[in-house]
Parts: structure tokens; sequence; C-alpha cells
């Protein structure tokens, strides 16, 4: 089942109605649970063994990481945990990738090792509970939050429906305080609720679905197709994977405050990121965060003997954003993505140290021309890696590379009705609403006759735009 | 990676309970919401409504057939022959001609990009019929496209009972029920999944505006067709003409429709069109016309797998009535070549022609001089 389903909302409303309908907290979150095992049986058996085993694994540790009083076993216990988290998540992404890249390596040396053929079952959200219940290990191990002593809490965290296929990471810290205090919910939250909902299927059903089939053709395709045709299905789909994403986070934000629980933002305006650093803290932000807090920050703390501090961080980067690149998916073109926001990360910090940061006039004024210009150049970056992130093969992204920057003019010129109006659309959303304001948030407070026109055009837009069957969301398989 | 976040995760802050420890605020903010959330509704109704009457899409409530256009042709007394076929069928073959031959009156429901399911709820009112055609070709019997008006035209209960008996899947019988919420929905916001619909009109009225005459080809199941008279008005467009892109672009749209994907088993349209055959059998004789997809149909979606798929299931399906005579115009030498189709499915003047030519002689070889409904006659190899 996925957000834009037609039997979601029905879902939603059963459980919004049979969880405000519960007196007893602790029936509450049951209820939360048993929901929550609906969603995810949903996407079938193996998802809910595996999310049940973490589960059961990290509040064990967790309790172990509490109560150890030597340092020595909860470092043990640590990695324990931390392998328990792990092993589901290298069987299920990698081990296929892990077995191709040795046969292949292996090829070069003379050997023969065939590939066994399996086939593993996709365990829906993998890669975002697996991050959340290592935030938790992490956490407790370090200090920053208690151990939880309340099983059906931890549970509840780790399955909790709105967040579990694709996100936003949310922290133990940060959830299951809401937890124990019960789902509190005022009216102005389910208007919140009810934008972020509206807001989140617009962006996808309205713009990213429709920009799917044209830029799905140009990205697996890139030979058939000339420059201008290719410098079209890159922006399109940096379009579509924003709209996307971000849409499916609203909904996931949305439906969490419906039951009174905030789950953080995702996403801030990225486009309009005036140099790469920025971009990484406007989009997926909770997955940076949790690069920053525990792979980048780590390696600064384990380097420290190196004297180059510039040196250091720069490399410490590319590290990070490679592994960051590799967790996206089980394929070299994602270590290539990451490579590339890793170099141009540690080339910014470089250049940050030697120069300094921008002035603030500078970050302030969108027309002005050095904002222009490092908005340009920050794009730039950002869809030279789509061009290896929405490609299937390395071979391919290369015949896109190649193809687009010597502009060939050989091919079909596919103008699509589609990605430029849309482009534009969402161009102009993010000049008009300043890139730090949260719109949804400040539209509840708005006088009666605006939020009717606001909404007013977005249940119209959604209505006669959105297609009869929705696509896939993108970050799902991730 | 930033080394100093601009965004904070939010420290979760606790917020003012209004009223008890749990459910939605009775309120005053609680009423304004509601009042807010139902204007927002009505007015958004009314408009998805208003735009709906510009663009000429009609809807009908769900519980209604309103949105088949019936069309007929030739002698109106004696028995008629039952057309029971998408739009293909109908532009496929030249009508007056088939009528002329057969010396009977003939008869069609049309319903945009229909399948078996919905011929068979025609086929249930038609009482003076001794003859049915039925038209199948890859595109209708495919049953991983579904036919937009479906849930308008064919039972729930009947949908219910075909997915259970075919094992369908779980993904192609959430988009089969999904429909019909959708028809309920179509209450409030008539165009609600429908957006190639509202873009296309959207372009043609700019197109219109602008002084211009808007291309008709822009959606597929488009046929020009005179309403009432079941005739379909000679157009010289051909696929052979279209731009690469323009091709590409309109093979997406299918590829939206049918998942990139063919299927004939495990569906209701199976299901369905065997109970058409029976019914048909039962009323009299049974012609079934496999129709042709044009090439650039056939390159992009069909392979040695698919065109095997399609072969057993036509031969499973006519083995249900053993008197059925088979047309295979897809089998006609040279017509599934662009030049003979409007669009990538429909058979354009110049194939229709040839269309109608070898239906007519198939027909004329099968049975000289008998009438269609002694007929039991097999003729799957007449068109090699």
């Amino acid at each position: 089942m996925s957000f834009t389903d037609i039997g979601f909302p029905i879902f939603l409303v059963l459980c919004l109605v049979v969880l405000h309908a519960c007196w007893k907290l602790s029936i509450r979150k049951w209820v939360l649970i048993l929901f929550s095992y609906v969603f995810c049986l949903s996407f079938g058996f193996g998802s809910v063994i595996v999310i049940t085993l973490a589960a059961i694994a990290d509040f064990f540790v967790g309790r172990r990481l509490e109560s150890a009083s030597n340092d020595e076993f909860r470092r043990r216990w640590l990695w324990l945990g931390l392998a328990a988290n792990l092993a589901p998540l290298a069987y299920f992404k990698y081990s296929v990738f892990a077995a191709e890249t040795f046969s292949l390596l292996m090829r070069h040396f003379g050997f023969r090792i065939p590939v066994p053929s399996v086939h593993l079952v996709a365990i829906i959200g993998l890669s975002y509970f697996t991050f959340a219940g290592m935030s938790y290990l992490f956490d407790v191990y370090y200090g920053k939050i208690d151990a939880s002593q309340n099983a059906s809490d931890y549970l509840s965290y780790l399955v909790y429906f709105p967040k579990l296929i694709a996100g936003p990471i949310a922290r133990a810290a940060d959830f299951l305080p809401q937890i124990s205090r019960g789902f509190r919910i005022t009216a102005k939250d389910v208007e919140i609720g009810c934008i972020y909902l509206l807001v989140g299927a617009t962006k996808k059903l309205v713009i990213a679905d429709q920009l799917a089939g044209h830029v799905s053709m140009i990205m697996s395709t890139p030979q058939r197709y000339n420059g201008s045709t290719l410098i079209q299905g890159v922006i399109g789909y940096a379009i579509q994977i924003y709209t996307d994403f971000s849409g499916y986070s609203d909904m996931a934000i949305g439906c969490a405050r419906l039951m009174g629980i905030q789950l953080p933002q995702n996403f801030m305006m990225p486009y309009s990121s005036i140099n790469i650093a920025e971009f990484w803290r406007r989009w997926h932000i909770t997955m940076s965060n949790w690069f920053r807090d525990y792979v980048f920050l780590p390696l600064e703390v384990n380097s420290r003997g190196m004297r180059n501090a510039t040196a250091r961080a720069s490399i410490n980067l590319v590290i990070t954003m490679l592994l960051c690149g590799l967790w996206h998916g089980a394929s070299w073109n994602f270590v290539v993505w990451g490579g590339i926001h890793g170099i141009a990360l540690a080339i910014y910090q470089t250049y940050a140290d030697f120069r300094g940061r921008p002035s603030r006039s500078q970050a302030r004024s969108p027309f002005h021309p050095v904002t222009c210009a490092s908005r340009a150049l920050t794009l730039s970056v950002v869809l030279l890696g789509y061009v290896f992130f929405g490609t299937r093969t390395l071979s391919i992204a290369w015949t896109y590379l190649w193809r687009l920057l010597t502009w060939s003019r050989d091919g079909i010129a596919l103008n699509s009705p589609y990605i430029l109006p849309l482009t534009a659309i969402v161009v102009i959303v993010h000049f008009l609403i300043g890139k730090d304001r949260n719109l949804i948030e400040e539209l509840a407070d708005y006088s009666i006759p605006t939020r009717v026109l606001t909404y007013t055009v977005l249940l119209m837009a959604l209505f006669s735009l959105v297609p009869s069957e929705s696509v896939p969301f993108v970050y799902v398989r991730f | 990676m930033p080394t100093n976040s601009l965004v904070k995760i939010r420290d979760a802050p606790l917020r003012a309970k209004v009223s008890g420890d749990m459910g939605v605020a009775r309120s005053f903010g609680g009423r304004r919401f509601a009042a807010v959330a139902l204007l927002s509704v009505v007015f958004s109704s009314l408009a998805n409504y208003a735009l709906a009457r510009w663009l000429g899409v009609s809807r009908s409530a769900p519980w209604t057939r309103a949105n088949a256009v019936y069309r007929r042709i030739g002698p109106q007394t004696g028995p008629q022959v039952f057309c029971a076929g998408s739009s293909l069928l109908v532009s496929g073959l030249s009508w007056p001609q088939v009528s002329q031959s057969l010396g009977m009156g003939i008869e069609n429901w049309t319903v945009a990009g229909s399948s078996p399911e919905v011929w068979e709820v025609f086929q249930k009112q038609k009482r003076n019929s001794n003859t049915t055609i039925i038209g199948v070709s890859v595109y209708d019997l495919n049953e991983m496209r579904l036919t937009p008006e479906r849930a308008a035209f064919v039972p729930f209960s009947r949908s219910i009972e075909d997915l259970w008996s075919s094992q369908a899947n779980a993904d192609l019988s959430r988009r089969i029920l999904e429909q019909y919420v959708i028809s309920y929905v179509r209450l409030l916001y008539p165009l609600a999944g429908d957006a190639d619909k509202v873009l296309v009109g959207l372009r043609s009225k700019v197109v219109g505006l602008l002084g211009k005459q808007a291309s008709l080809d822009q959606h597929e199941g488009v046929v020009v067709e005179r309403s009432g008279i079941l005739e379909v008005v000679d157009s010289d467009t051909n696929v052979g003409d279209w731009s690469e892109a323009h091709a590409l672009r309109r093979l997406d749209v299918l590829r939206e429709d049918n998942h990139g994907a063919h299927r004939f088993s495990n569906g209701p349209k199976t299901e369905s069109l065997r109970r058409v055959l029976l019914q048909a059998q039962q009323q009299g004789g049974v012609i079934v016309v496999v129709l042709p997809v044009s090439q650039y149909y056939s390159d992009t979606f069909l392979n040695k797998e698919t065109n095997a798929a399609f072969e057993k299931a036509i031969s499973d399906d006519v083995s249900v009535v053993p008197q059925v005579t088979l047309v295979r115009l897809d089998r006609v030498p040279g017509i599934s070549n662009n030049k003979h189709f409007l669009d990538l499915v429909h058979l354009n003047a110049s194939g229709r022609e040839l269309a109608t030519h070898a239906f007519l002689q198939t027909i004329a070889e099968s049975v000289p001089g008998k009438p269609l409904s002694s007929m039991a006659i097999r003729t799957e190899a007449a068109m090699q």
C-alpha cells in the first residue's frame, strides 16, 4: 500500500478513528503498532519479520548498553547491535551487488566465479528503519538518550507506518517522548496535517507523475536523443525526484501530524541553495543529518591526528558521501553520484576555509549576481550528479553525459509538453516563497478567505490533473 | 557534508491541549477549520464541474451507462448483427459495406478503449440478434490495460467474481477495484483521475483560441465518427507521417496505460470474453475478428513470448465455442504497416479498405450462400 493508493485514505481514516477512539494510552500504542503492521504486511511478510527482529535486537541491546557499567562491554554490545541492524541490510540489499563485483574482479585475475542466481525478497523501508535503529543505539551509547524501557514504545518508533517506507529518518530522541506522552492533537494540528497531505499529494501526483513518463524515456535511452532533449531530461529528473520525494515526505509528516506526532522536515527548497553544503542542509535533511552525526563527525574525531584540518575534512566528506551514495542503492552509479557530491563538498569546504563563507548580504539577495552565479554552479553540480543517479548503468550515464556535453545534434528532439512548464512552476514557487519559510505551517494562521482560496486551488489542481494511476515513489526503492 | 546544520530537528515541543487528553478539539478553531474545509471542497468541486463543462467532458453517475454511444447502420427490421468490440473494431471495417454484404443491420455501443467486460454488459441487453461480430486484438485483450470507464459499466460484484475466479494478482485487482472508488469520487470531482483528457482538452482549447485547428490524434482512443451512425469518416492521417518524437510520446501514453506489459491470462477480460462467446453462440453465428496493431506498437510492446501468449489465449478462447468463424485480419500481408494506421492502434482509410476486403472475402469463402447463423466453420488459415 502506497500513500497514493486510493485505499490509503480509507486506511488512514480508519486508523485515526480507532486511534482517537481509544482512551488508554497503552491501547493506543498497540493500535498504532497494529495498523503499522497491517501497512507493512501489504508489502509482504518478509518486511514484518525483519523489522520485528530488528526492533527486538535494538530494544534488548539498548537496555544492555544502559545497564552495562564497563566501557568495553558497552562497546561490544554496541557492535553487536550495529551488526544485528546491518546484517539484513547487507544481505537483502548488497549481497548480490557484492557477489557480482567480486566475480567481476576475479575475472580480471583469470578466475571464473559464477554469481549465484538468487531472488531476494524486497524488504520495504529496510534502509530507513536500519538507520533509525542505529541512531537509537548510538544515542544510547553516547548517553544522549535513555534506553527505552517500554517495548511497545520502541516498536511503535521503528514500525510507525507514515515514516516506514521512505522516512523521514526520525530520531528516537524526538519520537519516543511524543509516544510516551500520548498523542496530543489540536484543531490546528488537523488543519496543518491536512495541508501537508494536500501539498504532498499535489507535488507527487500533479507534478512528479506527469513528468515520470517522458523523463524515464530520456534517462533510459539517451543514445536516441539530441542534446536539447537530454538537458530537458536531466532537468525534468531533478524536478521529478524533488517533487516525488518531498511530496512523499510532506504526506508522511501530514499523516503523523493527524495523529499528534511531529516528524522532522526533510526538504527546505533545496534548489535555492547557493552552495553545495547548503544544498545538503536542505535536501533529504534527516538523512544528511544522520550521515553528519554518525559518519562524518566520528570520522573527524578519529582522524584528529591529521594536521591539516581542511584536508582532513575534505577526505572525510568524500568518504561520507561515498557511503551516502552506496546507501541509496547497490550500484556503482550511486557511488559515483556520492563521489561527485563528496568532491564538490570538499572543494567548497576548501574554498570556504580559504575565502570565508559568503557574506550575509549576498546570501540574502536572491538576485545578486554572485548569488545567481553560485546558484547556477550549485545546480550544475546537482544536475551532473543526477545523470548518474537517474540512469541504470555507468555506460548509460557516460553516454548521456557525452552526448549532453557535446550537444549532440543527431537524435530525436523530444519536446516534452510537461517538462518545461512544470519546471517553470517549481522554479517560480522557489522564488516566490522565501527559502527559509515553511508556508505549510504558516497557512493555518492566515485569514479564512486566504485559506479557502489556497485549499480550493490545491484541490482543483489535484482533482483535475491527477492521472488515473500513480507511479511508484522513487525513494521507496532505496 | 555540512558541519554546521542550518536546519535543526525540532525538539518536539509539547503543545497545549485544547480539550482532554485525546481527540480533536471541539473548540472554535475546530469549527472554523471545518467551515474552511467544507467551503474549499464546495468551491473546488464547482470549479471542477465548470472546467469539465468547458472542456466538454461529460460524466455520468456510476450507476448509469450514459457514456456509451449507440451506433447502427443498415436495415432496421429483422435480426441484427451485434458488434462487440472497441473503437479498434469500429474503425477497422467499413460497416456500410459489411452490412450491405450481410444484408443485415449492425448495432454497436461504443465505449472508448472498451474490452470484453464492457461488451458483455451490452450483449446481455441485446435480444434481437442472430449474429455477433467480436473484434479482439493484443491491445484489447491485454489484461494490463484497463478500460478507463470500466467501473461505470461492469457491476462491482461481477468484477469481484472475475478477479477471484481468474486468480488475478493483487496489483491488477487493486487497479480494477480502485476504478470503482474513482467513479464515486467523480460525483464530486468529475475530472478526477483523467489528467490526460484535461491536458489534451486544455491544449485543444488554447490552440482553438489561437485560431488554429486542434489535432484530433492527440489522445489514443480518438476515432472520428459520425455520432449515431456506424461509419468512420475517412482520414488521410497515417502514423507513418508522424515524427519519431510524436510516436515516442504516444507510445509513452500507452506504456502508462498498460504498465509496459502484455498479459492475456489471469484476468477478468479472459473470463468475460469466454462468456461473450458462449452467449453469442446461443444467439446464433459468431465471427471473431483478430485486429492488427501498428508496426510501432508491435516493435515497442510485443515480442516472441507475448505473441505466443496471445496466440494461446485466442486458441483457448475460441475453443470454448465450436461454431466460430475466425478472421485473422492481423495476418493480412502488409496491414501492420504504419501507413495503414490513424494512430498506434486504429486503422485509417487505407487500412480499413484492406481489412474490409479481407474480411468479406473470408466470410464469403467460409459459407457461400449460407446465412451466417448456420455457419460452423473455422477459417483460421484463410488469410495466410
